[in-house]
């Protein structure tokens, strides 16, 4: 692959990781709902951190440097749904006094 | 068996897990320095050793059993299109929001699933499946009773309160 | 400069957004969530920073960050949900 293809490349994916981190970023100012807002630290987890790794990793191959940048995007997947969850049912128990779904949340019933 | 068996089968079991904690912590080590020079190597030995004896006291007190069955782990590979066409669908609903067509209005939802049960097989049940949902942008779960056996989830863009169970278990 | 360090800088200015719900929101648990925002995009700057100067030693501040950024949120969640 040419030098100017595999910049090329890398300028995609790093405009691309980016550009999603800004608009969730912008995102947590225009809702206003927590409950909302923790939607949005989603794609900046998964999808954003995948997309540098791999621009290092096209640039550095899989050396020490390139494996830690996959680490890194790993370590972020892994424990964003931990934080999340975390974060979503202290937020609950600060509206409700405890966490569980009240009768008007259940969809489904025996 | 007699019991001096049993004890000697015991310790022999931690002796093995404890050099088993050692290989896999030297060799993050050797992995993240990235260089095979002696020092590195004895230091990461010292370092392994430590951080081997502190996993295997920890792992006696008993805590927190997570035994998940290996098949529920390789399920993952269902994940990474879901994370994608999720991402996708907060994003528009994000558009959606700003530009006045349709304001965001997440919901919460509760729904039946056997999540009930003791030890490490049940825990570790729980555990995969609160993280296959949360992981993906739309769905995130907030609390799994075991009392009632229902999880609770919040949706950002919600899905037919009837096809809750069927749209979120049913992907996974 | 360099694409990285670029990508770097223009990623900084996820920050403000952060940092102006950290300070102006009255609800403690947005501004936790505004927090958790910020702490990943520092996580990925120190990732592009490290790339662009090419200086090795930034991707471990990125991957130890990465973990401690976990521990640290579990810890203010916990309080979060119980004292504050």
């Amino acid at each position: 692959m040419g030098v100017n293809a595999k910049l090329s490349i890398e300028i995609v994916l790093l405009t691309g990781a980016v550009g999603l981190e800004l608009v969730c970023a912008i995102a947590i100012l225009l809702v206003h709902d927590p409950f909302d807002r923790l939607h949005f630290l989603g794609p900046t987890t998964s999808i954003g951190p995948a997309l540098i790794a791999l621009a290092i990793v096209m640039e550095e191959a899989l050396s020490t440097n390139g494996v830690k940048a996959i680490v890194v995007a790993v370590l972020l997947l892994i424990t964003s749904p931990v934080l999340t969850h975390a974060t979503a049912r202290a937020a609950r128990v600060r509206q409700y006094g405890h966490w569980q779904a009240l009768s008007a949340e259940e969809v489904d019933s025996d | 068996m007699g019991h001096g068996d049993r004890a000697i089968s015991g310790i022999g079991i931690r002796i093995a897990l404890w050099f088993s904690w050692l290989v896999a912590f030297w060799l993050t080590w050797m992995l993240l320095v990235g260089t095979w020079v002696l020092q590195e190597m004895v230091a990461g030995l010292v370092a392994a050793a430590a951080a081997a004896s502190i996993a295997e006291l920890v792992r006696v007190q008993d805590i927190r059993q997570f035994r998940p069955r290996l098949r529920w782990i390789l399920r993952a590979y269902r994940l990474p299109p879901l994370i994608l066409s999720d991402s996708f669908v907060v994003l528009l609903a994000l558009w959606r929001h700003v530009t006045g067509k349709q304001p965001i209005d997440g919901a919460f939802r509760a729904f039946k699933h056997p999540v009930a049960g003791q030890g490490g097989r049940a825990a570790g049940r729980r555990a995969l499946l609160n993280a296959a949902i949360s992981v993906t942008p739309n769905t995130y779960v907030v609390g799994i009773d075991e009392d009632r056996e229902q999880v609770l989830v919040h949706q950002l863009v919600p899905c037919p309160p009837d096809r809750t169970s069927e749209e979120i278990i049913g992907k996974l | 400069m360099n694409v990285y360090l670029l990508a770097a800088i223009v990623l900084l200015l996820s920050l403000l957004p952060c940092g102006w719900v950290c300070l102006r929101d009255p609800a403690p648990i947005n501004r936790l969530i505004a927090f958790e925002l910020a702490a990943v995009v520092d996580i990925l700057v120190f990732l592009l920073l490290a790339q662009g100067f090419g200086r090795d030693v930034y991707f471990d501040l990125a991957v130890a960050l990465a973990l401690l950024s976990l521990a640290g949120g579990l810890v203010f969640t916990h309080f979060m949900e119980r004292w504050v």
